[in-house]
């Protein structure tokens, strides 16, 4: 038996609104183990993107941890302090997101921001870190390594904004990588290329992948694990092969039909 | 950027003036010793109020100093003191400005820290600038670093509050929550991600908190609660020429007064233009405009930068034809 990566166990992460408490997540409980890769479904607003947040420990005011407990390899993350909490992030957790775009300074070359990244946990030089900068963006498939990191963000296509800060997040070899629609906005031949490329780099480093997503085909394609969160609740938790087959809660039933209805004969074939 | 804004310029005649005309202040206060007929603090004993002549271009004043030469001396006074309080505004403004918009709204110590610092800001600016600096000037007595503190005390606010709605609202943004995401510490944040990125309305106000100086220098010299006689200053001189003018004596007070505002006037039109430059929706306006001209300007005219562009002008003009 394998040490959980990550650990879960009836987390709770409320926002405090104008006519009392908006539940975001309201007793989740998840594990994901080392080369595991676990997918998280569930539609817009069910809690997908707060339950990444509430990992890396982005939730602010007036958002809050209301209970629960976050374990990453044995580590508690609920009510850890900031300076622990740096330690690992970027590090060992780290975070994809969709617009990648925005997620880049837009006054930094994406060269420096990997240097930068590179930099900030191993004292070398900054040539050095160029060096590691320019091979970073060789490993997610730039075909032009050298010039791309003397561009700014603005100056990249959306596809090649995500494998920079694909590359930025494995910059380090984390042990758990959270990707909260990495994918959205790409087109299709985009999305396959990025996704393709998480997935080695995630095998390569024996790292555990946890894959949000509203794409049931992406979970099908990519995941060996499907939890479907529905309104702050994990109401169905199951492998891959039979979530398709034997979906066992109605909401996981009528994510699968207006999947398949949406994506046409193909994706059923 | 650079070019860019060479262009810009060239194509902005606002801008294009504003900046011909700082320059040329800046020159001529570098330039002051070489320039002037004759010594701005020395008078000449018996030849007061002197029409202006050959002798003295802009006339002589009541003490019998020459106004040409006081004209031409006294940017060093008030760009002098405008440059160095605006400096001191930007270099105090701008980083309490930041942390504050960092730190402010956010609950904690450092949050109420930043509300309680900011109320006390505007409170300072409940005193009127004039007000405040004939007191300070009264206590402390008149001298150039009491200006310049009273003029530091006026602009700074001006930073702080831009400097602070810009990092409130980048502070916001995807990539300082990427930045944290990736383990960097908050004032390395703060200083390397938001601040550089906040930085654009504070600097296009630079100028303009420039011009406004010079004014206030001068206003307060006027007043009295400046720099003292024979200092050469444009608003000494305005204040003490004034009396002399309703005698007729105009030269006394016009030529230090058009000077003041030349100068003012071209610090608010680099302002100005630095606000357009800065804005890329009202910027692709002008450059648009500029293009129309060239294309409908006949073909004589014609900027004509390369061979190709001459060879589609002909070929346009013989259409048009």
């Amino acid at each position: 038996m394998q040490t959980p990566v990550l650990e879960i166990e009836d987390l709770k992460t409320y926002f405090r609104v104008s006519n009392g408490t908006n539940k975001a997540l309201d007793g989740i409980s998840l594990t994901i183990r080392e080369g595991e890769t676990l997918g998280i479904v569930g539609r817009s607003g069910s809690g997908k993107s707060v339950l990444a947040r509430s990992i890396m420990g982005l939730v602010r005011d007036p958002g809050y941890i209301a209970g629960g407990h976050i374990r990453f390899r044995g580590q508690e993350l609920v009510g850890i302090d900031e300076q622990k909490l740096n330690a690992l992030r970027g590090k060992d957790i780290a975070l994809i997101v969709s617009s990648p775009r925005s997620r880049l300074n837009p006054l930094l070359t994406v060269g420096t921001q990997l240097e930068n990244v590179v930099l900030s946990r191993e004292g070398i030089s900054r040539k050095a870190a160029h060096d590691r900068a320019v091979q970073l963006l060789t490993s997610v498939s730039i075909a032009d390594p050298k010039r791309v990191a003397s561009l700014l963000p603005q100056e990249l296509s959306g596809g090649m904004c995500q494998r920079v800060v694909i590359a930025m997040a494995l910059s380090h070899s984390p042990r758990l990588l959270l990707a909260d629609e990495p994918t959205a906005g790409l087109d299709v031949t985009v999305q396959r290329q990025v996704l393709e490329l998480m997935l080695k780099l995630v095998r390569d480093t024996g790292s555990a992948l946890l894959l949000m997503t509203r794409d049931l085909g992406i979970v099908a394609h990519y995941c060996e694990r499907v939890a479907v969160l529905m309104d702050g609740h994990i109401v169905e938790e199951q492998p891959v092969r039979n979530f398709f087959k034997h979906p066992q809660h109605p909401h996981s039933a009528y994510l699968l039909q207006v999947a398949f209805a949406s994506h046409g004969e193909s994706e059923v074939g | 950027m650079v070019p860019s804004f060479v262009n810009f310029a060239r194509q902005h005649v606002a801008l294009r003036w504003g900046l011909i005309i700082v320059v040329a202040w800046t020159l001529i206060a570098l330039l002051a010793p070489v320039i002037s007929p004759y010594s701005p603090t020395q008078p000449h004993p018996g030849e007061i109020l002197l029409p202006p002549s050959a002798k003295y271009w802009f006339g002589t004043d009541k003490d019998g100093f020459d106004v040409f030469s006081r004209v031409i001396w006294a940017p060093r006074t008030d760009l002098g003191i405008a440059v160095t309080s605006t400096a001191l505004s930007v270099l105090i403004g701008i980083p309490l400005g930041a942390l504050a918009g960092y730190f402010g709204g956010r609950g904690g110590l450092l949050g109420l820290g930043s509300e309680w610092f900011m109320r006390a800001v505007d409170v300072s600016r409940a005193f009127p600038v004039f007000v405040f600096a004939l007191v300070l000037v009264g206590v402390l007595g008149t001298s150039i670093p009491n200006v310049i503190i009273a003029l530091t005390f006026a602009n700074a606010p001006v930073f702080i509050w831009l400097t602070r709605s810009e990092v409130l609202s980048v502070r916001e943004k995807p990539f300082v929550e990427a930045a944290r995401c990736s383990g960097n510490s908050e004032l390395q944040i703060a200083f390397l991600h938001v601040l550089p990125n906040s930085l654009a309305s504070p600097l296009t106000q630079l100028s303009i908190v420039l011009g406004f100086s010079i004014l206030l220098t001068a206003g307060l010299s006027f007043l009295g609660a400046g720099v003292r006689v024979p200092t050469p200053e444009w608003g000494l001189m305005v204040a003490r020429g004034a009396s002399t003018m309703i005698i007729g004596k105009w030269w006394t007070a016009l030529f230090p007064g058009l000077a003041l505002g030349i100068a003012v006037f071209g610090f608010a039109l680099v302002g100005d233009g630095l606000r357009i430059y800065l804005d890329p929706r009202q910027r692709r306006q002008i450059e648009k405009s500029f293009q129309s001209d060239i294309e409908n300007a006949p073909a004589d005219v014609q900027p004509v930068a390369t061979v190709a562009d001459e060879v589609e002008a002909s070929n346009r003009s013989r259409d048009l034809a």
